[in-house]
């Protein structure tokens, strides 16, 4: 016989578990005027120059980034929860999200012929019919510094006034190392080499050439025919300075390599003698006629179940807007996309403006609004440095090999199989074929 | 004495009102909402495209895996090593607990033999990498010979060292279970110690066997942690298992094959395990 108490408990535990099954339908309604935009990295979400020139024709909206990891977005969109107007993800993402259908094809929604006239790249956003699915946001490239001072001591040339290749770079390493003060020691080295612990023979060794030609093709075959040699070449050369060798740490470097974002900062600024000035040097290409240079590209695009799609398109159209190509963002120069050099630069000098996500239930939110007020600068380039920087950048060849970190370390293990006679130039040839295959298979 | 077991459990039949059976409810739908669901699910999956708009496709995807050169690779990868790292850790399982049975502080012994089974999977690649990753004074002087099977190797010890403890502990308990009067007797009538483990002792601990079996099976599955930890998405070709196959379509987004892959994957394991189940029962029934 049940008795009052235990049915009132069993009414309770249903009322609870009821409230527990309607709890994610309930809830405010959408804010009309709030964009949600998906990103999976901070910098994503700093995006000065666009979100004002968005908030002019919306003053009253707000934006709001949602910041996931790579899985939670995989996994959202694998179980079709993804809630979000715009995303701005790396290329990999977006070519994949375009060719599944997740996103809206942009050519009815903004002008081809602005984009074309505008802003660069932004042909690598669309696919073989010429359907855009997305605009440019971010733009990086690994590009080398010449060491001027050093240079003109040893009386070497920049070789980067025209096109060079790697045969090039054959003969300018082949003059290293240098014994400049003729004391009978090398104290001038071309560059360092990789610094891949683990991996022994590799510690002098520039892997440039090799990884270039990775991102750019499918197979190894035609290295093997083509450029093994000059790869033997090089890897074997002493001109190069291991960077774990602490003996050496007192060596000169004629050459450095970096990744950061913009190389303007090294162009055509005026030399003034310091021991320690670089110049921007474009690495040396595969082919004179054909010079692409690796990178990663983050572009924006539309989600097909976009809720604001109005405001999205207009957050799209004010990436092309005057009034956000007319201004840079200070330090964050990676971000110049515009055709033509803008007249200011917007800055922060309180800091006040970086994002700052905060926890709003399970989401990671992180919300702009109109009203902020910016110190504004003069763009400090010469039109010149503008231009030269925005032509090696439009030769970008996108790195396409997921989990690229990954990628380099299986394919350090399988050089240094290589290159300690574990294996031959078939199995090298094999392996790297598997990789490639597994990297950069088109499934369908 | 077994015949007479199974016998008697057949004729001592049990029936319960068909009333009670209602207490059964709750588990059966909690099984078939968290279980057979989602299994469920997972197999139409297999048979859409993987697009936004997901439509049927038929076995385009099972066509798809047919064919596809990583997929063979992975599928034989994995049975192999399954199949290796089983046999090697049951052999090796049940003479350790031979050794172990009836000593002084085996309890304390196996204790410190399960130690690996709950160090947390990085902190193993960690001591792993430094033991018998490349540039590692082993790797040097064992792998010239053939690097694949040296990397095949290193991850069957790994999961050696780290699985047998447990196996071990299972058969440990199932010996100590045995009927000490017949293992008396058999040491009466003269025979070796070898003998009786060989004639006595493995046969009865064949109940026990198949739970190891499946123990095993699923840990050998998630060897795959180890081995992502220490190669990377990118490991060597003799190392390439299903996770890492399905890993490389999560990122592609090509969800119709992860579908195909899992399900074809399960249901083989599945045969494979009614057949020795089927074998099991036949030869328990013929005792």
């Amino acid at each position: 016989m049940l008795t009052k108490q235990t049915i009132l408990n069993r009414y309770c535990c249903l009322f609870l578990l009821l409230a527990i099954l309607l709890y994610p339908q309930t809830g405010f309604p959408e804010d009309n005027n709030t964009l949600r935009i998906i990103v999976t990295n901070i910098t994503d979400a700093h995006n000065w120059t666009v979100e004002e020139a968005f908030f002019k024709n919306h003053p009253n909206a707000n934006i709001d980034y949602v910041l996931h990891s790579e899985e939670q977005l995989l996994s959202q969109i694998m179980a079709r929860t993804l809630d979000g107007d715009l995303v701005i993800l790396p290329y990999l993402f977006l070519e994949k999200m375009e060719d599944k259908g997740y996103l809206c094809y942009l050519n009815d929604k903004i002008s081809i012929d602005d984009c074309k006239n505008k802003i660069i790249n932004y042909d690598i956003l669309s696919n073989n019919e010429n359907l855009l699915y997305g605009l440019p946001i971010r733009i990086t490239q690994d590009y080398w510094l010449w060491n001027v001072a050093l240079a003109s001591k040893i009386g070497l040339k920049y070789p980067g006034a025209t096109e060079w290749n790697w045969e090039d770079y054959i003969s300018l390493v082949d003059q290293f190392p240098v014994d400049s003060d003729q004391d009978g020691t090398d104290d001038i080295y071309l560059m360092y080499g990789e610094s891949v612990s683990g991996y022994s023979t590799l510690k002098s060794v520039s892997l440039d050439l090799f990884f270039q030609y990775l991102t750019n093709h499918n197979e190894f075959d035609t290295f093997e025919q083509l450029y093994i040699d000059l790869f033997r070449h090089i890897i074997v050369n002493n001109g190069l300075l291991d960077i774990n060798n602490d003996s050496k740490n007192d060596m000169n470097v004629l050459l450095g390599r970096t990744s950061i974002d913009n190389p303007i900062a090294y162009i055509n600024t005026n030399y003034q003698g310091e021991d320690d000035y670089w110049l921007f040097l474009p690495p040396p290409s595969l082919d004179k006629g054909n010079q692409q240079y690796s990178g990663y590209l983050w572009g924006c695009g539309l989600l097909n179940n976009a809720s604001s799609q109005d405001l999205a398109v207009d957050f799209l159209q004010a990436m092309l807007s005057k009034d956000a190509l007319n201004f840079a963002t200070d330090q964050h120069y990676e971000q110049l996309v515009s055709a033509t050099p803008p007249t200011f630069m917007y800055a922060d000098s309180l800091h006040q403006y970086e994002p700052a996500f905060s926890s709003n239930g399970e989401e990671q939110i992180y919300t702009v609004t109109a009203g902020r007020t910016f110190d504004i600068l003069e763009f400090p380039f010469t039109t010149d440095a503008f231009a030269v920087s925005q032509m090696f950048r439009s030769k970008l060849q996108i790195n396409t090999i997921p989990y690229s970190r990954d990628f380099y370390d299986a394919s350090y293990a399988i050089l240094h199989e290589w290159l300690t006679g574990n294996i031959n130039d078939n199995e090298l040839t094999e392996r790297m074929n598997f990789l490639l295959g597994l990297a950069q298979k088109k499934v369908k | 004495m077994n015949r007479s077991i199974v016998v008697t459990r057949k004729r001592n039949k049990v029936t319960y009102p068909p009333k009670d059976m209602l207490l059964l409810v709750p588990e059966l739908l909690m099984w078939a909402l968290i279980f057979c669901l989602p299994s469920i699910l997972s197999v139409i999956s297999s048979f859409m495209s993987d697009d936004s708009m997901s439509h049927f496709v038929g076995l385009q995807n099972y066509t798809h895996l047919i064919h596809d050169s990583y997929f063979v690779i992975s599928f034989h990868n994995t049975l192999l090593f399954i199949g290796i790292a089983i046999a090697c850790s049951i052999l090796l399982s049940i003479l350790i607990a031979q050794v172990l049975c009836a000593r002084k502080f085996s309890y304390l012994m196996l204790l410190f033999f399960l130690i690996p089974q709950f160090l947390p999977a990085p902190s193993i690649a960690t001591i792993w990498e430094t033991l018998c990753g490349y540039g590692s004074w082993l790797s040097q002087r064992i792998q010239h010979n053939n690097v694949d099977v040296w990397n095949f190797t290193s991850l069957l010890l790994l999961f050696l060292w780290k699985n047998t403890s447990t196996a071990v502990a299972i058969f440990n308990i199932g010996m100590q279970q045995l009927d000490r009067n017949v293992l008396d007797y058999a040491r009466i009538d003269g025979a070796s110690e070898w003998a009786i483990f060989l004639r006595i002792k493995i046969p009865q601990l064949k109940h026990i066997s198949i739970f190891a079996l499946y123990f095993l099976t699923i840990n050998s599955i998630r060897i795959f942690r180890e081995s992502y930890v220490l190669f990377g998405s990118y490991p060597p070709i003799s190392l390439f298992f299903i996770q890492h196959y399905l890993n490389f379509h999560f990122v592609n987004l090509e969800y119709g094959i992860i579908s195909a892959a899992g399900s074809l994957f399960s249901f083989f394991l599945l045969l494979i395990f009614a057949i020795v189940k089927q074998i099991y029962t036949k030869e328990v029934d013929e005792i």
